[in-house]
């Protein structure tokens, strides 16, 4: 492997991108380190149920990475990798079908476990479910603009949607997530 | 900051809590990852030559490997003979690698190759490489009654592998008595063998 040079400053996705093609294939690992949390919250609130996610996430990085030798858009790579991710994402949800689950106990078992167990575990469900109703671009939206925080110009390149259909999406998305999440809220105090 | 403000950052904080197992299912992508070859481009590709494991003329390499494992076969021989050890598959019938300070190489036939590796004081050894998924479970190797000495065989395909030893689940090792890769793989540099059509290289 190349030395890396001992910078103050972390390397950019596109310096990072040019050094694995250029043959530093251990820089790829610097990029999964980067993205693979936000990868695998996305498939996991997208999907409902967390091992799929997993499988659905690598199957991504892997595509992105046999990829990248022809990958031109070296200064845009967040929008590039969840293009896949979004498009693995369909497909995974098409297969799954009616079967997908999407109660926070399938997307994330373990969390009981944590100290704030209980709060994690209730948060999340509670965002589990209120998106459940939502329909998979309404919830695309959703998720990459309120929950990843992109700007419309990513999400638009990422889903193929133009910025002013995204907007009216996010919008009746969270008008209805609200509302859901409302609800959840007073049979909880109940 | 308005109450719409303050629903949007409790909806963000509960989508951006950690998934639970997001570090093992990264290794898990790391692991995977390794088997793949470097996204370049190259003209030179075939069996036997792996042109994103190695920088060099691919018909240099070959002949280099060649030699190396050549020279290993006979210091591999004379140790395997002057120890009386039993080692090799029935199918395994070359000794290819010469004993070093750590490792004692790879023993290579038509299609068993057996590996062997020394690590005092080690109490668990396995083979990772191109051919397993880079798996640390996937080939453990079996303690030799020469006690520190590691032993696995494995039926490969014919042409050029990358591999390495782990010891005890974590500690990355190539084989000393083989030739390393030119270029680490995810930080590691890896050993090379090569595995002829029926006979050794």
């Amino acid at each position: 492997m190349t030395p890396r040079p001992m910078v103050d400053k972390p390397m950019t996705d596109a310096e990072l991108v040019v050094r694995v093609v250029a043959g530093d294939a251990g820089a790829f690992a610097d990029l999964v380190a980067r993205y693979h949390a936000a990868c695998l919250r996305y498939a996991a609130h997208v999907l409902g149920d967390r091992m799929e996610a997993e499988d659905v996430v690598q199957e991504t990085l892997l595509r992105a990475y046999r990829s990248l030798g022809r990958y031109q858009e070296r200064q845009q790579f967040r929008p590039w990798l969840f293009r896949i991710l979004v498009n693995r994402c369909r497909t995974a949800a098409t297969r799954m079908g009616a079967q997908r689950l999407r109660t926070a106990d399938a997307m994330d078992p373990d969390t009981v476990t944590a100290r704030d167990g209980t709060a994690v575990l209730e948060l999340r469900s509670r965002l589990v479910r209120a998106i459940a109703g939502l329909d998979e671009p309404h919830r695309e939206a959703f998720l990459l603009k309120l929950g990843e925080g992109l700007e419309y110009e990513e999400i638009a390149r990422i889903t193929g949607a133009s910025v002013s259909a995204l907007k009216m999406r996010v919008k009746r998305a969270r008008d209805q997530v609200r509302e859901r999440w409302k609800e959840l809220d007073d049979d909880g105090s109940r | 900051m308005d109450h719409d403000d303050r629903w949007d950052d409790q909806v963000r904080d509960a989508y951006r809590r950690p998934i639970a197992g997001e570090e093992r299912a990264r290794e898990q992508v790391i692991a995977r990852l390794r088997e793949e070859p470097a996204p370049r481009r190259s003209r030179w590709s075939g069996w036997w030559m792996d042109p994103d494991a190695i920088r060099m003329r691919p018909l240099l390499a070959v002949a280099s490997l060649i030699m190396v494992l050549g020279i290993g076969a006979g210091a591999g021989a004379w140790w395997a003979a002057s120890r009386g050890a039993s080692i090799g598959s029935p199918r395994s019938t070359t000794v290819v690698a010469r004993q070093t300070a750590r490792g004692i190489g790879a023993f290579t036939g038509a299609t068993a190759v057996t590996f062997v590796f020394r690590a005092p004081g080690a109490s668990r050894v396995s083979l990772v490489g191109d051919f397993n998924g880079w798996n640390p479970e996937a080939t453990p190797l079996r303690r030799a009654t020469l006690g520190d000495t590691w032993i696995a065989e494995v039926p490969l395909e014919r042409g050029l592998h990358a591999y390495a030893f782990v010891i005890d689940g974590s500690d990355w090792a190539p084989d000393p008595s083989a030739p390393l890769a030119a270029e680490a793989s995810f930080g590691r540099r890896n050993s090379l063998v090569v595995v002829g059509e029926g006979g050794p290289l």
